[in-house]
């Protein structure tokens, strides 16, 4: 790639001191060897795969983008198709069109399946991100919205390829603990290796100030494209992983509540630093983990709540919170990296910042 | 033919007339300044120098080919750079990156390294703070940034807006001193100012703008200019 061994040092630590911890986080989990924990930590791990995709896209770009759930979605359907063993093929989809009957034939290995539909999805990411990357402010949040109607409608619709409403059965489960650590840690490392490029560079420059980028020949809709379509293929993982976690899926599974979840993911924790992305997910997913057990069965003292909807409301009301005071979120839009630096040599640093 | 040539050109902002009637012209290697007060049409010159802007009218020639209406980037790969009013550098990337996103229109990485690494030699305190978040410089060190970040796409003209705003008077006579040591190594220059008495003196030649870009002055420049004269008639319009 022809970066210099500084870029790739900086690499290296902003990968492991955002991937350790969460490995030793799934170590303990694992240690306590209670599955509902387990469940929980994986499923917050492909979540945080998706927000990173979101991450690499909208907190490199200032563009907000609703769509990376339909993108998490294509992946999962995509992987399922290619996954489902092929015994139980003719049963599920009897009206497959033409141009898939091949579909009844194969069944990959899950890890082949998934790679495919990341490939898929990355593909179909640069096709519509074509008009997409042109929008900018208001127009790209309808934008990517309207894509992620026109995808849930189409899976809900194409019932010989989707089975509709129905949910998508028969699906491999193969997503383990280790599956989405390991898909972190590699969503993580991609996504760190672009922002620290010169292609990434390039559009975290026109993100703070587009003429200027313009003006030194930066062509913005080009970067955009290449953020957009890299984020949208890690959302893509994270989708197919999910699949594959949960085994049996809808489109409702990849709606408008986990969009929402997502967004205010990335908002809360940063928008424009990957460590946001991490520490956004982490902070809801563990607020929202107490607020549900605060709706469900109360919490010690605190009796059942009977209000349901009252993870939402609140994390919706945490959002607009964080929108209001702090706005470039809880990181404050910062890597964990410069954090460690700044501590380093603050006599140094003090003169010039303060 | 002139190295760069303006004729006739009217720029509008919708209904407003920001410049009209505009011809400046510059030769190559030459130090051409364009004074004037807020508001009279600089910085919409430059832009539409550069691209940022389209004119609505008249037409912009660099070594003979029309210009005017491209593309920034266009533009710049022609040779012309351009440092923007108010400095515009970028504040979340490091000294380094700010320089080398300058070189976006460049391929040869090599090249970019030996740019790079003599940009450094020009402004020590660049290289100083190479990997330091370019937000934390000082406005002095922000603008040699601005300069170095244009100078990274080996521009043959040289566009600067107001490079000595904001700036204290030994910073701003820094930026006259470098800006004459381009000149002095060939490097064409057209520099955009309302320090009109430290402009004149370091051009070869300078314009006098005034609202709706009626150019009232063209003159020679220099040591030698007769610079109380038109500060005398440019007072007479305002601050210097
Ligand atoms: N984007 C814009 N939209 C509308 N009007 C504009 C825009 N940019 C500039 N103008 C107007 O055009 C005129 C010229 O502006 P310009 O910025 O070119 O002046 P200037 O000579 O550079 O002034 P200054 O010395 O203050 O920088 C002004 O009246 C300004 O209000
Ligand atoms: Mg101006």
């Amino acid at each position: 790639m022809g970066q210099s061994v500084a870029t790739w040092r900086r690499w290296a630590w902003l990968t492991g001191l955002l991937v350790v911890p969460l490995v030793i986080l799934a170590v303990l989990v694992n240690l306590t060897g209670d599955i509902s924990w387990i469940q929980r930590a994986s499923s917050a791990l492909i979540l945080m795969i998706i927000v990173v995709g979101l991450h690499t896209f909208s907190g490199n770009s200032g563009v907000i983008s609703f769509a990376s759930v339909a993108f998490a979605m294509i992946a999962a359907y995509t992987s399922a198709l290619l996954t489902i063993p092929v015994e139980q093929k003719p049963s599920l989809f009897p009206d497959l069109p033409f141009f898939l009957d091949w579909l009844t034939t194969v069944s990959l290995p899950v890890p082949l399946g998934i790679l495919i539909a990341v490939a898929f999805t990355g593909l179909i990411a640069l096709i519509v991100g074509i008009p997409l990357v042109r929008l900018s402010g208001l127009a790209a949040g309808i934008g990517t919205l309207a894509f992620l109607v026109v995808v849930t409608v189409i899976v809900t619709k194409w019932k010989a390829v989707t089975r509709g409403e129905s949910t998508m059965v028969g699906v491999p489960k193969e997503t383990t603990l280790w599956w989405a650590v390991a898909g972190i840690a590699i969503a993580i490392a991609i996504a760190a290796l672009y922002q620290m490029t010169r292609r990434g560079r390039r559009l975290i420059a026109s993100r703070e100030d587009d003429k200027a980028a313009m003006s030194i020949g930066i062509s913005i809709p080009i970067e955009r494209l290449w953020g957009w379509t890299l984020g949208c293929a890690i959302a893509g993982l994270g989708g197919a992983l999910y699949g594959h976690y949960i085994a049996t899926f809808s489109a409702t599974t990849f709606g408008f509540a986990l969009t929402f979840f997502t967004v205010a993911m990335l908002v809360i924790g940063g928008l424009g630093s990957l460590t946001g992305a991490v520490v956004g997910v982490l902070v809801v997913q563990i607020l929202a983990e107490f607020l549900r057990t605060l709706e469900t069965q109360g919490l010690g003292p605190i009796p059942m709540l009977e209000f349901p909807g009252l993870t939402e409301m609140v994390l919706a009301l945490i959002m607009l919170l964080v929108l209001i005071l702090r706005p470039a979120g809880l990181t404050g839009g910062r890597e964990i990296t410069t954090w460690f630096r700044r501590r380093k040599s603050a006599p140094s640093d003090q003169s010039v910042s303060a | 033919m002139s190295f760069l040539d303006l004729r006739g050109v009217r720029i509008a902002y919708g209904e407003a007339v920001a410049v009209q009637g505009l011809d400046i012209h510059l030769d190559e290697g030459e130090f051409v300044s364009l004074i004037g007060h807020n508001g009279v049409g600089k910085s919409s010159t430059v832009k539409a120098i550069s691209g940022l802007v389209k004119p609505t009218a008249g037409t912009i020639s660099f070594e003979g080919e029309e210009i005017q209406g491209k593309d920034p980037g266009v533009i710049l790969r022609k040779g012309i750079a351009v440092v923007p009013e108010g400095r515009r550098i970028f504040t979340r990337l490091t000294v380094k990156e700010n320089l080398t996103v300058g070189a976006t229109v460049r391929k040869d990485r090599g090249a970019i390294e030996a740019s790079y690494r003599s940009m450094i030699d020009r402004f020590p305190v660049l290289g100083k703070y190479a990997g330091r978040m370019a937000g934390l410089l000082s406005g002095g060190e922000q603008q040699q940034l601005a300069i170095a970040r244009a100078l990274m796409s080996e521009p043959r003209l040289l566009l600067l807006d107001e490079p000595s705003l904001g700036l204290a008077p030994q910073v701003v006579d820094q930026v006259f001193d470098l800006l004459g040591e381009l000149r002095n190594q060939g490097a064409t220059i057209f520099l955009v100012e309302q320090n009109a008495a430290q402009a004149i003196r370091a051009s070869d030649r300078y314009y006098v703008m005034r609202t709706g870009g009626v150019i009232q002055v063209e003159a020679k420049g220099g040591d030698s200019a007769d610079v109380s004269a038109i500060e005398a008639d440019y007072l007479h319009f305002g601050k210097v």
